[in-house]
């Protein structure tokens, strides 16, 4: 870097050219901050901290700049081994659940006194997260894949484990759920998220995800956007529910179904676009999105024209009350058929005219986020009335979903890595964060 | 002179600093360690400390304690015929303080520096502010509890570069910091806790555990006599355990005496749900501060319940290590509150050092998150201020209306970590009138100034017409405004304090009083002969009787006090 240059703000406050490291950063901030009053100058004060912090991000900034140029050393991150084959490996272990390790548990016990002060943080972790996976496998089938109160039981068991008493040894282990969960969806996955958030104070403390990079940024905005689907109103909720649910069956949905899900399906995908992904399959949404391109045209409702906008009302689907009074579009009688046609480039277009205006909007919101509460129209004024969990069960093999949807895995999380991305905080404040802590 | 004073839930201390180093003041008993008990005597005059804590067992009506747990809220506790604010009760207690320190300094003590658990509240800092003003007392500064152990830890090794945890656990409030020294630059990068965990917690759930072991009649816990014997016993107890290997538990109720044996898995067993408390402030506070726990040099404890092992093994657990124990954790926040006031008085001797302390919570302001169009998810927090930013700070945001033509904003004010406003804790709110028109040109500039006493101020200015409003945080139950302050103040200043001279002999009739209530038999007779006689001796004002007596009738306390009262040796000759 040329020295030639004026070095930055940050720098010339703290009487530093570009060639400064961190020592000599600190160095010159701890011989500032003593010229300063604290109390007596606070702007002051203020200036120089924000210079001191600037120059630290800097200097962080270009020693990792400089890093990457040279030849990583190996093996220097340890990553938790990918979710899906450590998931996979143990679901289809058939006594999963049961799986405990006598050897391993005596031994915790006997540390109980003594204190083994020296363990290995990684070799820690990784063994509960091993039972923690073989509980999971049990969990998601049958009754409990609903159950949040008997996931979040499953985690604090692990969490209250012997082995988990170390900090460094929590902290791996808080991560590998965390990739789990960040990886995309699968039969549980809602649930788990749920009671993680709670078990690991994701939605009572904003901060928690903040370090553990990319993945923390996917659930941290998952759960943002899941207040945000608990907000609205009940009936909204309720047939988005179901919408999620058929989501995620195995079989394409009858034409009929699929044209009445559909709208719904894009509100969803347009609203909680990180969160969908979490609870719902994303190849289901693909394969959706492509059946429904290759529809007839369906008829148009009488009176659609005085609908003031298709996001408004919703769709209601098969199996759910309507609620009094709604006008209800593409009822369970299949009313298509009974419908003038209009033109199918012209619905096409009309479609697809919505969805960019949905996108829009969202990605406007992500900017605009932030703005101030009044009495409005805003559908969540009910308050956050919690969702009950459908009583329907999609009726889904764990190994039949594994067989269907491997082979597409890493599509899914190679474009969840890049949507998340998108979809980040929306005024760009997480700061780079370190991996895991080691 | 700036003295610098921790007001704890159990015990309070005042230090000074004193020719380049920080000295504790003893009280008139010549101990560091002032009960925070406050007593109205027989005769209607306040008792502080130790003979306040006697009476606590003797007069459990009369008496008072932890109410530092109640600073910052509205509760009333009511000592005879007059009703205390917990404000008012610290104040006894930092009077009682200022009394001991003009007394040994020989000067009038107007100034102060009193520490807060640093997860203290906007509410409860102020409450504890109002009590220094009560006390007759300017505070300069409220300082962190943490802050202050670490300060007085790391005033020994400032020329040195240390990453280091504080872990406060004390009689009431659990604190944990992590700071970063470097250049004599004393840097608290972050700090988490949990209001209600403390020491007294760990003797609760003894006492819980001896109810439900003994099969006590729950009506019982209405008895405040042996509910307050029971908790000095299971104290004891629990204090015993830090040395010994045994101790018990036992107290006698008419004809039923009930007992519990205590080892330390024991203690430990009964307190594990407390201690699992422990890891996440402490998480917490690494997190925040980046700092991997391998970095950390080394762990300083503070507050007497690290004393506990139990305690001093859930901290070698949690970090692979051995925590350092080389300061009395009794002393050490005190010690940092001189250094603070050493700092403060600009001296010589620390010339070159400076401590940066955090803001320990997240304050912001409840938004709608817009969905699409005209969708709004409301009751989002926002946060203006992120915990453990650096203070002092002053950080402004821009909001606007969710509507054209809006002619109204309410900001709602909140303290916390919570993504949704309503789990955090609301601390005002402020209504602005806009002037109308496009909701883009109707932007209001929401500013908030964290000051280093942690204290908050909230500043609104409408763009479009330059109106600025202020939030005064006050009005809200748990605070007392200027005017009340200073009628309380003079209304406190009437009251009768008891002389500071005969503090020592009114203490030892105090705990006199309290062993009679627990002797039986001939022991018991005995006792409530001599209380007589050491009477007659004080009320002889004579110092050559006096004197002797108070050896005398000291001795025999002592003696009784380390007798199982269970089986007492009968007292042959007199």
């Amino acid at each position: 870097m040329s020295d030639s240059r004026d070095p930055p703000w940050f720098l010339q406050r703290l009487a530093l050219d570009c060639t400064a490291d961190q020592r000599a950063i600190r160095r010159a901030y701890a011989r500032e901050v003593k010229q300063i009053d604290q109390g007596a100058d606070a702007q002051g004060f203020q200036f120089l901290r924000e210079a001191y912090e600037t120059a630290l991000q800097w200097e962080a900034y270009q020693r990792m700049y400089a890093q990457q140029d040279a030849p990583s050393p190996a093996g220097a991150a340890p990553r938790p081994e990918r979710p899906e084959s450590a998931f996979r490996q143990t679901a289809f272990r058939p006594s999963g659940c049961q799986r405990t390790d006598p050897g391993h548990s005596n031994a915790a016990q006997a540390q109980d006194r003594q204190i083994d002060v020296q363990a290995d943080p990684q070799q820690l972790s990784a063994d509960v997260f091993e039972a923690f996976l073989a509980g999971c496998s049990g969990l998601a089938q049958g009754r409990t894949l609903h159950d949040a109160s008997a996931w979040e039981l499953h985690l604090r068991t692990c969490m209250n484990d012997d082995r988990l008493m170390n900090l460094a040894a929590r902290g791996i282990f808080e991560a590998r759920v965390l990739h789990l969960l960040a990886g995309g969806w699968r039969p549980g996955n809602e649930t788990l998220l749920e009671a993680a958030a709670d078990v690991f104070q994701w939605r009572s403390d904003r901060h928690r995800l903040l370090r553990f990079g990319h993945a923390g940024a996917i659930v941290d905005r998952a759960i943002d956007e899941r207040s945000m689907f608990d907000n609205q109103e009940h009936d909204l909720k309720a047939m988005q529910r179901q919408v999620i649910l058929r989501l995620r069956e195995l079989d394409m949905p009858e034409p009929g179904q699929l044209r009445a899900d559909m709208p719904n399906v894009e509100q969803l995908a347009a609203r909680f676009p990180t969160w969908l992904e979490l609870v719902a399959s994303m190849d289901n949404l693909e394969q959706w999105r492509a059946a429904y391109a290759t529809l007839p045209a369906p008829a148009q409702p009488p009176g659609y024209g005085a609908v003031p906008s298709a996001w408004s009302i919703p769709n209601m689907a098969h199996g759910v009350p309507h609620p009094a009074g709604a006008d209800v579009d593409g009822s369970a009688d299949g009313g298509d058929s009974r419908r003038a046609r209009p033109a199918f480039k012209d619905r096409m277009k009309r479609i697809a005219w919505r969805f960019a205006l949905g996108f829009i909007a969202f990605n406007a919101a992500l900017a605009l986020m932030r703005v101030l509460t009044i009495d409005d129209a805003a559908p969540g004024k009910s308050g956050p009335a919690a969702v009950a969990q459908p009583k329907r069960q999609p009726d889904i093999e764990y190994d039949a979903h594994e067989k269907k949807y491997g082979a597409l895995r890493a599509e899914r999380e190679a474009r969840a890595a890049r949507e998340a991305a998108a979809a980040k905080a929306p005024e760009g404040v997480a700061p780079e964060t370190p991996p895991p802590p080691q | 002179m700036i003295v610098g004073i921790d007001l704890g839930t159990t015990n309070s201390l005042i230090a000074v600093w004193d020719s380049g180093q920080a000295r504790l003041i003893p009280n008139s008993l010549g101990e560091v360690l002032t009960p925070s008990c406050v007593s109205v005597d027989d005769d209607g005059s306040i008792l502080v400390g130790r003979a306040a804590r006697e009476r606590l067992q003797t007069h459990p009506a009369l008496s008072a304690a932890t109410f530092k747990r109640h600073m910052g809220s509205d509760k009333v506790t009511h000592l005879g015929k007059r009703a205390f604010r917990p404000e008012e009760l610290s104040a006894l207690i930092l009077r009682s303080l200022k009394d001991d320190a003009e007394a040994a300094l020989g000067r009038p003590v107007t100034e102060a520096i009193i520490t807060v658990p640093a997860y203290f509240s906007d509410a409860q800092r102020k409450a504890t502010r109002a009590a220094g003003q009560l006390a007759g007392l300017n505070v300069e500064r409220l300082l962190n509890e943490p802050t202050a152990a670490a300060l007085a830890y790391g005033i020994h090794l400032r020329d040195a570069e240390s990453k280091f945890l504080v872990f406060d656990l004390g009689g009431g409030t659990f604190d944990v910091s992590v700071l970063d020294l470097f250049d004599n630059v004393m840097e608290v990068r972050a700090s988490a806790g949990d209001n209600f965990l403390g020491g007294e917690d760990f003797v609760g759930a003894l006492v819980e555990r001896f109810f439900e072991l003994n099969k006590i009649p729950t009506p019982l816990k209405n008895d405040a006599i042996f509910m307050q014997r029971l908790y000095a016993q299971a104290e004891l107890a629990k204090r015993t355990l830090s040395s010994a290997h045994q101790a018990e538990v036992r107290v006698r109720e008419g004809a039923a005496e009930y007992a519990m044996a205590l080892d330390e898995a024991a203690l430990e067993k009964i307190c594990a749900p407390l201690l699992m408390r422990l890891r996440d402030p402490v998480e917490r506070a690494l997190r925040d501060a980046n700092i991997p726990v391998a970095e950390l040099d080394n762990i300083v404890l503070a507050g007497g319940a690290t004393r506990m092992p139990a305690v001093r093994r859930m901290v070698a657990r949690m970090f692979g290590r051995f925590p350092s124990c080389d300061i009395n954790p009794d002393e050490v926040v005190a010690l940092g509150a001189a250094v603070q006031a050493g700092l403060k008085m600009n001296d010589k001797a620390l010339d070159e050092v400076v401590m940066t302390d955090v803001a320990p919570y997240s304050l912001g302001v409840s938004t709608s998150m817009q969905l699409d169009l005209n969708h709004f998810s409301s009751g989002h927090f926002d946060p203006i201020i992120e915990r453990n930013t650096v203070v002092p700070v002053s950080r402004v945001k821009r909001y606007f209306p969710v509507q054209d033509q809006q002619r109204m904003l309410q900001i709602d004010v909140y303290q916390g970590e919570a993504r949704m406003a309503w789990d955090n804790i609301k601390l005002g709110e402020l209504k602005v009138n806009l002037p109308g028109g496009k909701r883009d040109d109707n932007g209001v500039d929401v500013r908030f100034t964290y000051d280093v006493n942690g204290l908050l101020q909230v500043e609104l200015t409408v763009l479009a017409t330059g109106d600025t409003h202020s939030l005064l945080i006050e009005g809200n139950p748990g605070l007392l405004t200027e005017q009340q302050i200073r009628e309380r103040f003079a209304a406190l200043s009437t009251l009768k304090i008891h002389p500071r001279d005969r503090m020592e002999n009114r203490t030892l009739l105090a705990r006199g009083e309290r062993l009679y209530q627990q002797v039986r038999g001939d022991a018991r007779e005995h006792l409530s002969r001599q209380i007589v006689r050491f009477e007659q001796a004080l009320e002889s004002q004579d110092a050559a009787i006096i004197a002797p007596a108070v050896k005398g009738f000291s001795e025999l306390l002592d003696h009784f006090e380390h007798q199982n009262f269970t089986n007492p040796v009968p007292f042959g000759d007199e």
